[in-house]
């Protein structure tokens, strides 16, 4: 029997969680297996990480990916890329090639059967406000990205806060052109409740945004990262969660987005700082799933 | 099969010309990041072999990346191909007589650009003492040479 991923939120697994193992040998297909084990049936992979001799794909490749995610009820949810816009220490790049970079990234995600694109813009400032030429670069790549099937998402992660000028800079922008091509992915770290333990970069304010900031945004974000960096058994004896993460208030925020009809999918992105070992890897890779299934119910 | 340090046992060795004379060494190493890295946004510092050190601008260092042997400037012009995550690079040193058999402490510094972050945080500064982020950290090994 096929697959067939439920409507709403989906636990999803970005395979930059297993950045450290899959260095030293673990395998797309070892990731998948874990992903079935786990039920999480969506991925997010990294062009430059996660494919052999990237940008240069082989036909190989593109065979074993499809019989992977065949053998594994494993459904293509994200593909993240970059506009490095710091290419070269004497210039930043230009709109032509920005675009350039982004439409290689469009051809590979379209034969590797991804939709959204998690797109990476290059940053001026502290609170990672993109690059001047953003809206530029975008309307140049938008006609080429509907002519692969693909979405770009640039991802709003802390320090940046919902309620920061660039989100509705995005909102506007997707409204005025009526843009298929553009919409949000919002890494949970933005709702951080506890900055115990975080790392923080120099933007950091030490407050996150309120779980219910999303409702409005809703409609323009078409992916989410799952982002956790440390689970701790559920403190409340009442509650049948089993787990929770430390910083991120998940019980809050996942029935915001059932209650108001979201549906796409959530990929899980570790932080730990113990994902080099495999073991507190796997470990807090399930505990984290077992944390998403039991407020969703699947 | 990778190993775990960054710089890796497996690949270091002294180099020879056609007669036989050890004219240099070289080491592997994998790259400190999530992802592989165009060359042209590579900055690559010294090596540090016992102590003596050796500048990328002494022209006496190259790296090879999938088979390709590229000079520091070569590097930074080419946006074309990637150092990849899971791929080790090779860095090559001219040093007349190589090194002797023996213990050797060898340490390599490099950094990388990181667009999408704080422009601050991805400053490359070669200085060993300097710590930058990405990359801008000195890896270091000791290891014998046969």
């Amino acid at each position: 029997m096929k697959y067939v991923p439920p409507k709403g939120p989906k636990r999803g697994v970005s395979l930059y969680s297993y950045t450290e193992i899959i260095q030293l040998g673990m395998t797309l297909e070892d990731c998948f297996m874990e992903m079935q084990d786990m039920g999480a049936h969506g991925v997010e992979i990294l062009g430059n990480s996660h494919i052999p001799g990237y940008p240069n794909m082989t036909d190989e490749f593109v065979e074993e990916w499809y019989r992977l995610l065949d053998k594994y009820e494993i459904v293509p949810a994200e593909y993240g890329h970059w506009i490095d816009t710091r290419m070269f220490k004497d210039r930043p790049l230009t709109v032509k090639e920005s675009v350039d970079l982004l439409t290689q990234d469009f051809k590979i995600a379209n034969k590797l059967g991804f939709h959204c694109l998690r797109t990476k813009m290059g940053v001026i400032d502290d609170i990672l406000t993109p690059v001047e030429n953003w809206r530029e670069v975008i309307d140049e790549a938008s006609p080429i990205a509907e002519e692969y099937g693909v979405i770009m998402l640039p991802e709003i992660h802390l320090p940046t806060l919902l309620e920061h000028k660039m989100i509705q800079d995005y909102v506007e922008y997707i409204d005025s052109r009526n843009s298929k091509a553009f919409g949000l992915n919002i890494d949970l770290s933005v709702f951080t409740d506890n900055f115990d333990g975080m790392f923080l970069g120099p933007g950091a304010e030490l407050r996150g945004s309120k779980p219910e900031e999303i409702i409005p945004l809703l409609p323009y974000v078409h992916c989410i990262h799952a982002k956790f960096s440390r689970m701790i058994p559920d403190p409340d004896p009442e509650s049948k969660l089993m787990f929770k993460e430390y910083n991120i208030p998940y019980d809050k925020i996942l029935p915001i987005l059932v209650e108001n009809g979201w549906d796409g999918w959530m990929v899980a992105e570790y932080e730990g700082r113990d994902r080099g070992d495999e073991n507190a890897l796997s470990e807090a890779m399930h505990q984290h799933q077992i944390l998403m299934k039991n407020i969703l119910g699947y | 099969m990778n190993e775990k340090e960054y710089i890796q046992y497996r690949g270091f060795r002294n180099i020879y010309d056609e007669e036989g004379n050890a004219i240099g060494f070289e080491f592997r190493h994998r790259l400190s990041y999530y992802r592989g890295v165009w060359l042209s946004q590579l900055r690559v510092g010294r090596v540090i072999v016992d102590g003596e050190e050796i500048l990328a601008e002494s022209g006496n260092i190259t790296w090879i990346i999938n088979g390709v042997e590229y000079t520091p400037e070569e590097m930074a012009k080419d946006n074309v191909h990637m150092w990849e995550m899971t791929v080790p690079a090779t860095v090559r040193v001219k040093k007349p007589g190589g090194l002797a058999q023996g213990y050797h402490d060898i340490a390599i510094r490099y950094g990388y650009t990181s667009s999408y972050m704080p422009p601050i945080m991805d400053q490359f500064d070669d200085s060993v003492e300097k710590i930058a982020v990405f990359g801008g950290n000195t890896k270091k090994r000791r290891m014998l040479i046969v």
